[in-house]
């Protein structure tokens, strides 16, 4: 029993790892997204949801996650 | 001559001499902010309010409001307090934003106006003073040794301010003559050493006297210069999140 538990847990192992690997990255889009229309229904400013916007998609895409978003957030 | 020279020594000489410290005088206060949570019923706003609450405090612990009045006009600033670990940075611009609206106030006592200037435009957002309307009680407490009165806040024109934005209640001290504060709408007799709002609470931590130190108010150009209506509808049709979500 104890021989077989051991190639199990290896098994075990190397699987969920490939299926970390596998997983789809955070869509920072969306979840920035989010967090700026959560601020703004929570009352912040536009002021403040943009900033917040822009720090969750930075934050987000340093971690691994991916995006599509190109335009700067400052207005001219 | 000498009944002259003595009677100007002794009384006339110090009384001049006080007399151009007082008008020349300038105060410079510094605060220490913490943001609040602004709780909602919604359960999902409610724990993003909180984790961007909680994100602001982390980098609001190091960051340093200042306000120099010269009772004329006043300024609200910051700076960043490099001394500590710069863990929280990266949050600076959001906790900063929530404290003060931007990157600084200005406040002109002479045309009864506020402005608010950020990085993240050029355009300045300008609120009129007087939309505070401030009672004050007889309630007093002393803060950094100095005699201070609470100070109720009321709005009198909600929509030309930011939500969360005016102050509920203030802390100032007529020991301090001059008017300023953290907030676009120090109008009360005396700096303001404790305020908060919906969002974010002040607290000073420090007072200067500076001597023959004028706050300079920035050279606007005029066309840069919005109401907050006028501000909002700009900012919201050119910030290309506001296009995305459309």
């Amino acid at each position: 029993m104890k021989k077989l538990m051991l190639p199990l847990a290896v098994l075990f192992m190397t699987m969920s790892s490939f299926t970390a690997l596998e997983r789809d990255p955070i869509d920072c889009d969306a979840l920035a997204l989010d967090w700026y229309e959560q601020s703004l229904e929570g009352g912040y400013s536009q002021a403040v949801a943009t900033r917040t916007y822009g720090r969750v998609l930075g934050q987000c895409y340093l971690d691994g996650g991916s995006s599509s978003f190109e335009a700067t957030t400052n207005i001219e | 001559m000498i009944k002259f020279t003595l009677l100007f020594l002794f009384y006339l000489g110090p009384n001049i001499i006080w007399d151009l410290d007082i008008k020349a005088q300038s105060v410079k206060a510094h605060y220490k902010a913490t943001a609040k949570h602004v709780s909602n019923s919604n359960k999902k706003t409610n724990h993003i309010m909180g984790d961007i609450s909680r994100h602001a405090n982390n980098a609001l612990s190091k960051i340093d409001f200042i306000v120099m009045s010269d009772n004329l006009s006043y300024k609200l600033y910051y700076e960043l307090d490099m001394s500590n670990d710069f863990n929280g940075e990266e949050w600076t611009d959001v906790a900063t934003m929530i404290a003060i609206d931007g990157d600084r106030v200005i406040g002109d006592f002479s045309e009864g106006l506020s402005y608010y200037d950020s990085s993240l435009t050029k355009k300045i957002r300008s609120v009129e003073m007087s939309n505070i309307t401030w009672k004050i009680t007889t309630e007093s407490k002393f803060i950094l040794g100095y005699s201070c009165y609470k100070a109720i806040a009321s709005i009198n024109d909600p929509s030309e301010e930011n939500t969360l934005t005016p102050p509920e209640t203030a802390w100032f001290s007529p020991e301090l003559s001059m008017r300023g504060g953290p907030t676009a709408y120090a109008t009360l007799p005396g700096i303001i050493l404790e305020l908060e709002s919906q969002k974010v609470k002040f607290t000073a931590v420090s007072i200067q006297h500076k001597i023959d130190c004028s706050v300079t108010l920035p050279d606007y150009d005029s066309k840069s210069i919005l109401p907050h209506k006028e501000w909002n509808a700009y900012f919201s049709a050119n910030n290309p999140i506001s296009r995305l979500k459309n």
